[in-house]
């Protein structure tokens, strides 16, 4: 049940971003980490990696408008929206602290020094940002634009 | 690839400085032109935690390594 608002609030908040980090993208990562875990035969919780999936980029948009030019704030404006989105929707409270720090460690293209560079074991973490970086890489961008 | 030009494009940023090493420095220059950061991208692998993820870049790594070739290619009159 949080799954499905989950993806209806991930879509509004996702809805306006210009740069192709929208719902799309959203759920490519999430395809991407579980064909990865799949590969690597890793046990993984589906909650934790769908959550992350959805609103790592929450925040993009208001770091463009807030002018943060290469978005270096937002992992830490996604994960403050996560925290409120998925109390909003029912989002197993114990799982939450992880989807946070997953959000606020799923970009490792940003400078040394934030929140995002701290090395993880996690698993779902891993995943995702694996998946997020082979869709830097990727051609399947082309169909968005 | 789409999404990393279009990133720099929407942040300001220019297409192509010709004069900027493609080699050299491209963690300065990634921010300085869109093409420069797509072939910062392209050492991405190395922050790969895993060995599935790895395989899989490779196939992306030459289709992103054809686009920059051909890119060159037109910038350079060809």
């Amino acid at each position: 049940m949080h799954r499905a608002k989950l993806e209806i609030a991930a879509k509004e908040l996702l809805k306006n971003d210009p740069t192709g980090h929208d719902i799309y993208h959203s759920m490519r990562v999430y395809n991407l980490a579980k064909e990865i875990a799949k590969k690597e035969d890793w046990q993984f919780d589906d909650d934790i990696l769908f959550a992350i999936a959805m609103l790592h980029d929450a925040g993009h948009e208001r770091s463009i408008r807030t002018g943060d030019k290469y978005r270096y704030k937002h992992m830490e404006y996604s994960a403050e929206i996560a925290k409120r989105v998925l109390a909003e929707v029912g989002f197993p409270g114990q799982k939450i602290p992880v989807v946070l720090q997953g959000i606020l460690q799923h970009d490792q293209t940003k400078p040394w020094g934030l929140a995002n560079r701290i090395p993880t074991d996690i698993k779902e973490i891993l995943l995702i940002q694996d998946a997020d970086n082979l869709e830097a890489i990727g051609i399947l961008g082309w169909y968005e634009f | 690839m789409v999404r990393v030009l279009v990133f720099n494009i929407q942040a300001g940023t220019p297409l192509y400085k010709p004069e900027l090493s493609l080699t050299k420095d491209l963690e300065k220059s990634r921010l300085e032109s869109a093409i420069h950061n797509l072939i910062w991208h392209l050492s991405l692998d190395n922050n790969l935690n895993t060995k599935a993820a790895k395989k899989m870049v490779q196939e992306r790594k030459i289709r992103a390594r054809n686009f920059l070739d051909q890119f060159l290619k037109e910038w350079n009159g060809a």
